[in-house]
């Protein structure tokens, strides 16, 4: 089963993939949102695989995603080539064809480039993806939960120096994470190789039609935008009110996590005039009402400008700032015992029980 | 060894441990919630872990929790779920603001402590062990305080800060000391429990009462309460007898110097400013003065009258009241040409003979204003004569002189030679049953010029009335058409009535 992504859902497709992403929704996104927007006019439809055939199944399929700093990538922009560079590379380590393309994450820049991709290299998307929103790490996959190793893998930098890693599963992100200053700040990667059955049984299913579907609830909602998503997807508004606060830590105890912790916090509009508290570690991990937990990884906490309907980014985030705070569901593998050892609170450096499984609607 | 009173454990409060040496140097940065219970102290490194803090546990967070502003908001909020006590951590108190705030918000006791904080929980925890360490050690406290100061106020200041959840005040009541001078609970239910401790008299001070209101009436508190008030007892009448002995100096001194002052005057010489500085002289050169007397004329205006008229009256500066003749002087800054400063100073003295405690019974006048001072004597015995007035009984609160009229000579009139003389004119009344109601009709009559009518009007009673009463009053022998002895009748009518 297979559907196709036009031009004219590019627009539902941006916002509703901003939505997974707290550190790069809007700022970093809109600079290759015309480029991915035009490849998908020129070169699309892009052909979105719900369930592979029996001539796709086994054929190999990759993962792809941008590694690293994300005002690197926007200082110095992809050259256009570097799907197509990861791939080729990839191919020949492998001795094998890649037959389709998955999104490491359907959210923020890593969507587009997927995208992007496919429209370059003339492949099929999975419709699925490995995280369901952003993680800041390689191996916080749901494609790891399932036993596929994240390489061989293949990574292209700015300056087009291309970085090929072979080793044992837990040493993907170090190595990675080791080679992005000296290729530029970036790497736009090609990992995870497996088959298309492997990929997607491993991916979240339905991850790119769900960034479809976010959009278009965002873009139909009168003014209740946090309430429409939770309507359609479970979970819950915390609160909307305005930025009081943003707080980096200088002093941060030693973590994997490539960023400083953030805290975030927002005086709620309701009677009470309660604390929203955001605790970021990349991404938003944390969300308390008066010290009340209301989200907490592996939730999906977002923020939301309510007057524009649309995804909020650190980047852009001030003090006086209008936000909207709405608590989504994950997938149910990342609720699981080993996947909250992947991506629960302990994580992040946060020791704090993970909530129990929401449920989606 | 835990204090238990019928069987169950008597646990400290929050404000009890806040006092103790144990938070000595762990800074408080929301103390509300003082009653809420300490029974027990927890070390916490896992924020889930306050979920299954039993109610009044000490929550002492460590590392790696204790300096993230996010776990100690999320440690209040469970503390407040969970009845805690308290929640200590480490945050730098410029960053903790919203946790303050949180704590303020759910009336979670929160405390900042920047050293070991494992070391903080093996303090706490025999402290919070031992309730009675904290209770005894308190009562020493209070001790050590009631003895370091030297006034009533201090001393109450001191048992109100010392003892928490406790307020104590003294309590002024009138009338003779009793002589129980037990310990008296009142106990509301479900409420706070009173203790009352009589205090023994001193001097004119009688009827005092140390009393605590205390909120969380455990025994053992109670019972902690008692000792320091009853230790309190003998500092309270100290304090009393200093500033008793105080007054008396002070009550001496300015009495001295009103002599000097008037002496100075009546020899024509210039004041000394530091003399009229050292009264309470207010500024500018015109002033009104004013006299106290007691309202009962068999009662003297002594020294032991005058030290406790001294101790109680405002402390709000201008000249206090000095022992003067038979009464009290004072005077107050007045402009000479305001018609209406005699009413003005009547109200303010009204208003603050009112308030004195303990009530003295005190008739006041007010003499004329004058524009320096020397004009002071002549203001004086005018207020004077306003005063002795006022305890005849002639117009009820302070009585301005000017108002008096010749009142005031009237009401004077009984201590000079003038009195037998006037007595003879109304001797023929001396038996009658109504020599009141004859009395006020003939100083009405006399009153409006010898106008039946108008008499009557005043009197609220008919004009036939009026003519029965002078009748009556003919007969007795009272010459009351004869214009020689009219002015003499008039005169002894008033001074009858007064009861001279």
């Amino acid at each position: 089963m297979s559907h196709y992504l036009t031009a004219d859902d590019f627009t539902d497709f941006l916002m509703g993939s901003q939505l997974g992403t707290f550190s790069a929704a809007i700022t970093f996104p809109g600079a290759m949102e015309s480029w991915v927007h035009e490849l998908l006019i020129n070169h699309g439809p892009v052909h979105i695989i719900d369930e592979p055939g029996p001539e796709l199944a086994p054929a190999l399929a990759v993962a792809s995603c941008a590694v690293g700093s994300l005002p690197a990538l926007l200082e110095v922009p992809p050259n256009g080539d570097e799907a197509r560079i990861v791939i080729e590379e990839l191919e020949k380590l492998l001795g094998d064809r890649v037959a389709a393309i998955a999104p490491l994450n359907a959210a923020g820049p890593n969507a587009l480039l997927a995208l992007a991709a496919a429209c370059q290299l003339d492949l099929p998307l999975l419709n699925c993806d490995g995280q369901g929103r952003i993680f800041p790490l390689i191996d916080q996959t749901t494609y790891r939960l399932a036993g596929i190793s994240p390489g061989p893998m293949v990574g292209v930098g700015p300056w087009g120096d291309v970085v090929r890693i072979t080793s044992t599963p837990e040493r993907y992100e170090p190595l990675v994470r080791s080679a992005l200053t000296p290729a530029g700040g970036w790497l736009f990667t090609a990992l995870y190789p497996a088959t298309v059955t492997e990929l997607m049984r491993g991916g979240i299913p339905g991850a790119l039609t769900r960034c479809l579907d976010l959009g278009r609830l965002l873009r139909e909602s009168q003014g209740e935008a946090g309430e429409q998503l939770v309507r359609g997807y479970g979970g819950q508004v915390v609160g909307r009110g305005h930025v009081t606060g943003i707080h980096q830590q200088d002093t941060a105890p030693p973590s994997r996590l490539p960023a400083r912790p953030i805290s975030i916090l927002i005086r709620d509009w309701g009677p009470a005039g309660a604390t929203i508290r955001l605790e970021v570690r990349n991404e938003v991990v944390l969300a308390t009402v008066d010290g009340h937990v209301a989200g907490a990884s592996p939730d999906l906490i977002c923020l939301i400008d309510p007057v524009q309907r649309r995804a909020l980014d650190l980047i852009e985030l001030r003090p006086g700032a209008l936000a909207e705070v709405v608590v989504l569901p994950a997938d149910p593998r990342w609720y699981t015992d080993q996947g909250r050892d992947l991506v629960g609170m302990g994580a992040f450096g946060l020791p704090l029980a993970s909530p129990e499984p929401r449920r989606p609607r | 060894m835990n204090v238990r009173h019928g069987g169950s454990f008597d646990a400290l409060t929050w404000g009890q441990l806040l006092r103790s040496d144990a938070l000595r140097d762990t800074q408080i940065v929301c103390d509300d919630g003082e009653e809420r219970t300490a029974r027990s102290v927890r070390l916490i490194s896992h924020v889930d872990e306050v979920r299954s803090c039993r109610p009044g546990t000490v929550v002492v967070l460590q590392e790696p929790i204790a300096d993230a502003a996010w776990a100690v908001e999320v440690a209040i909020r469970y503390a407040w779920e969970r009845n805690a006590c308290c929640v200590i951590g480490q945050l730098d108190p410029v960053a903790a603001d919203s946790v303050i705030r949180l704590g303020e918000r759910l009336g979670v006791p929160l405390g900042l402590h920047q050293g070991d904080l494992a070391q903080l929980a093996l303090r706490l925890a025999p402290v919070v062990a031992e309730p009675d360490i904290v209770r005894s050690r308190l009562v020493a406290q209070c001790a050590t305080r009631l003895a370091s100061e030297s006034s009533i106020e201090g001393g109450l200041r001191a048992l109100n800060e010392q003892l928490p959840g406790v307020e104590v005040s003294l309590r002024h009541g009138h009338g003779p000391q009793a002589a129980n001078d037990a310990v008296r609970h009142h106990v509301t239910k479900g409420g706070p429990t009173t203790i009352v401790l009589p205090l023994a008299a001193l001097g004119l001070r009688t009827m005092r009462e140390l009393v605590a209101v205390v909120e969380q009436p455990s025994p053992a508190w109670l019972d902690a309460v008692t000792t320091v008030l009853t230790i309190a007892r003998a500092h309270v009448i100290a304090y009393e007898a200093a500033e008793t002995l105080e007054f008396s100096a002070l009550a001496r001194t300015e009495e001295w110097l009103l002599d000097q002052l008037l002496r100075t005057v009546e020899r024509g010489a210039g004041v000394p400013s530091e003399t009229l500085a050292r009264l309470g002289h207010p500024r500018g050169s015109g002033l009104c003065a004013a006299m106290l007397v007691p309202c009962d004329p068999e009662e003297r205006a002594d020294e032991l009258m005058s030290v406790a008229l001294r101790a109680a009256w405002p402390r709000r500066g201008g000249v206090a009241p000095m022992r003067y003749r038979d009464g009290w002087a004072l005077w107050f800054g007045a402009d000479p040409n305001d018609p209406d400063t005699g009413s003005r100073l009547a109200r303010e003295l009204d208003r603050t003979l009112t308030r004195l405690t303990p009530r003295f019974g005190l008739c006041a006048g007010i003499g004329d204003p004058v524009a320096e001072v020397g004009g002071l004597p002549h203001s004086l015995g005018r207020a004077h004569l306003a005063a002795r007035a006022a305890q005849a009984g002639r117009a009820s609160g302070t009585v301005v002189f000017d108002a008096l009229g010749a009142k005031g000579m009237l009401v004077n009139a009984r201590y000079v030679d003038l009195q037998p003389l006037l007595d003879e004119s109304l001797a023929g009344l001396a038996d009658a049953e109504d020599r009141d109601a004859l009395l006020e009709t003939l100083i009405a009559y006399f009153d409006c010029g010898a106008s039946s009518s108008q008499a009557a009007a005043r009197l609220g009673v008919h004009r036939n009335t009026v003519t029965s009463r002078l009748d009556r009053a003919r007969r007795a022998g009272v010459p009351v058409d004869d214009p020689d002895h009219r002015l003499t009748l008039h005169l002894a009518c008033y001074l009858s009535r007064s009861g001279g």
